[in-house]
């Protein structure tokens, strides 16, 4: 091989260390050139090791130093190089060659996010960092270019020669974002933690590169920069760009309903301030329930929404990051056959009507014994009777007493208090027991477990829920499918400092307001004190607090519902 | 976790309706609180545990409707005697779902209007969710009171291995 292959194959293997090397041996030859030829043997062992694996941008530079190997090796002497006065690099004595070009006398000159190719920039933007980089993210959503989706936005580095170099780079926090993640969160969950914080190194070829790993972070408010500096330290940055999340909505209203939400501003406004954007989609009508009450009620409705859904292909192509918001008339719980029981009845011809306050154990833990409501005008064709009797005391067969016989009195919310007519039965004492269906509860809403369906009442206590009511409901459900309250497990963020499990509510909610450490959340001393949307029972508050604000803002829904 | 008798391994917990593990109940005119334990309860070292506790109350009602908690009280005995342990049992279970209250929630209660009435339930609880920490091995006696009710008391033994 003779030298002039040995320094091909040795360029043509250059590494970014020895770029670095040559970098050095050039700053030499731009230095001292008579010096570089003198030293030409030496030059080229470290060419052929390290050297030798140079890059393309000190061509003039190494093709001086290949001419002065064949000079050397052919016997035709290097003059010393007479010195300019101000010690920059001299000339080949007698004009023979020219004097090198400065090999690095090329500088960045920025670094950008790109912006839907490979040559569009932006500045200042936003990053919707919890949906894939893919053009189908981009229908109704108002995004520009899938560029701007996914936590890890293309960036271009640019040069101002066409040359290749190296530089460094690094992603910066920029003032004014959401609060930090802790260390904490960023070990349980690598999406909290952006990278390269520390120097990278990176290299451009003809002048030019595109970065593809740069990370965000999965929260909604943060803002980054990109800075980069080239071997002279000139520093670049980028504009600033701050992070978003964005989903979709779908409402789907029971047909015939009256009275449901009939906008969703306040909803959208909600999570914006947690930098959630929520994009809503046309409305689908589903059929008509008068209640959901019972797992069946759940999946009948389940069954007619994922219909919906399926035949509308704009909403479908949305999965998962669609969020399906149903409404109906009530969210009634029944309790089914309890028995209502008065003893120590005197009944027969003459005798008073036996009055008897409907009550039953709450269902559920603890069952705790309390005033109830018949079920009763909730669903078309079910009555609150189940049964009567009438068991003497002293022994005796029990009798039936007809449903004519027992009637109650109030409606709606009222209706709790039983009046059994007992002339007709003989004269005695005895046990009276109505078996009746009553109202275990009334929910506000629901989100359903391991989907992505929230439904919310229009009816309560017989009552029409207010569309402030409604809203701060929506709020509420699709916290909790955006993980809140978030307990600082798995791949959470930290466990919100308000945050409390079941105490009197059922799920993870905020107790924001009322007193830490509570047994019982569910009295009307906490309610009343609560601020958060979050609390485990309606409050009339539709925000979220400053405690959960923060967490909204910190989530990672990046797999959608 | 081996639990014996075996009917206490699936306790529908959080249920109102008879199952296995609760107490027989045969007279109608009982009045008061009945509970069931397992008699033993064998786990490993770090192994989490149910302690469940199957009851029937039947009691007047006018007294349940004036606030009254249902509360589960624990004592250790034998050669390693704890102090009691109380906890109340608040709602913990189902769906996470907001309530509406009752409009009618906080209205006056008139004892007058129910009396006569009783009420009762079937009730099933895993008393250590509702106690502070995990109970260590030993001997403890456990019972329940709702109001100023109060169930007959247990023993069971937790072993851990």
């Amino acid at each position: 091989m003779g030298w002039g292959d040995a320094l091909t194959s040795a360029w043509d293997a250059a590494t970014d260390t020895a770029r670095a090397a040559a970098n050095a041996v050039a700053d030499s030859a731009r230095a001292a050139y008579d010096y570089v030829a003198n030293r030409a043997s030496e030059a080229y062992d470290a060419a052929a090791d390290a050297v030798g694996r140079a890059v393309d941008w000190i061509v003039s530079g190494f093709g001086a130093i290949a001419d002065a190997f064949s000079r050397a090796v052919g016997g035709d002497p290097v003059q010393p190089c007479p010195r300019q006065p101000n010690g920059g690099g001299g000339g080949i004595p007698g004009g023979r060659r020219e004097t090198p070009q400065p090999v690095d006398d090329y500088n960045i000159v920025s670094v950008d996010w790109l912006d839907g190719d490979d040559v569009t920039i932006i500045g200042a933007c936003e990053q919707f960092v919890n949906l894939p980089r893919d053009a189908k993210w981009l229908a109704d959503s108002g995004i520009a270019n899938i560029d701007r989706l996914s936590i890890n936005p293309r960036l271009l580095v640019k040069f101002d020669k066409p040359v290749s170099a190296g530089f460094r780079w690094r992603i910066v926090p920029v003032a004014g974002g959401s609060p930090a993640y802790t260390a904490a969160e960023e070990g349980r969950n690598h999406h909290f933690k952006a990278s390269p914080t520390d120097w990278a190194s990176g290299s451009v070829s003809d002048g030019k590169t595109i970065l593809l790993d740069a990370q965000l972070v999965a929260g909604g408010g943060y803002k980054f920069q990109i800075e980069a500096k080239d071997d002279k330290e000139k520093l670049v940055k980028s504009g600033i760009i701050t992070t978003k999340r964005l989903f979709w909505y779908v409402e789907l209203p029971m047909t015939g309903l009256a009275n449901a939400l009939t906008s969703t501003a306040s909803v959208e406004a909600e999570f914006a301030m947690s930098n959630m954007v929520l994009k809503q989609l046309p409305d689908l009508a589903i059929a008509h329930q008068e209640n959901i009450g019972s797992d069946a009620d759940s999946n009948i409705l389940a069954a007619n929404v994922n219909t919906a859904i399926a035949g509308n292909a704009t909403a479908s192509a949305k999965a998962p990051y669609l969020l399906r918001i149903t409404y109906t008339d009530h969210l009634a719980v029944k309790n089914p056959n309890q028995r209502q029981r008065r003893t120590g009845m005197a009944v027969g011809p003459g005798r008073p009507a036996v009055a008897i306050g409907v009550t039953a154990p709450s269902l559920g833990s603890p069952p705790t014994v309390e005033a109830k409501s018949l079920w009763n005008d909730l669903v078309t064709g079910e009555s609150w009777f189940v049964d009567a009797w009438y068991t003497p005391d002293g022994g005796g067969a029990a009798v039936q007493i007809p449903p004519a016989r027992v009637t109650a009195s109030g409606s709606g919310s009222d209706l709790g208090t039983l009046s059994v007519d007992v002339t007709g039965l003989a004269a005695g004492t005895g046990t009276v027991d109505v078996f009746v269906d009553v109202v275990d509860r009334m929910r506000a809403g629901l989100a359903f477990g391991g989907a992505a369906d929230i439904c919310v009442c229009t009816i309560a206590w017989w009552t029409p829920q207010s569309q402030t009511e409604q809203a701060g409901v929506v709020v509420h459900e699709a916290g909790h499918k955006v993980q809140m309250v978030v307990d600082g497990t798995g791949t959470q963020p930290d466990r919100v400092a308000t945050q409390y499990d079941q105490r009197g509510h059922r799920g993870s909610h905020c107790h924001n307001g009322a007193p830490a450490g509570e047994i019982d959340y569910d009295t009307s001393a906490n309610i009343a004190a609560s601020n958060c949307v979050m609390f485990g029972g309606t409050n009339g508050h539709n925000s979220f607090c400053g405690n959960c604000g923060p967490a909204v803002n910190k989530v990672d829904i990046g797999s959608g519902f | 976790m081996d639990i014996q008798p075996p009917e206490f391994a699936h306790v529908p917990y959080g249920t109102v309706t008879p199952a296995v593990c609760a107490p027989k109940i045969d007279d109608p005119r009982f009045s008061g609180i009945a509970i069931r334990m397992p008699e033993r309860i064998r786990a490993s070292e770090s192994e989490k545990i149910d302690i469940p506790i199957c009851g029937y109350y039947q009691l007047p009602t006018a007294p349940l409707l004036m606030g009254a908690d249902i509360h589960i009280h624990v004592r250790g005995v034998g050669s390693n005697p704890r102090p009691p342990i109380s906890a109340k049992v608040v709602k913990d279970t189902g769906a996470n779902e907001p309530d509406v209250p009752h409009p009618k929630r906080n209205r006056p209660i008139d004892p007058n209007a129910y009396k006569g009435q009783v009420s009762e339930a079937y009730f099933y609880f895993d008393a250590q969710r509702y106690l502070p920490p995990m109970l260590p091995p030993g001997t403890y006696e456990v019972c329940v009171t709702y109001g100023d009710a109060t169930s007959n008391v247990v023993r069971v033994t937790i072993d851990r291995l």
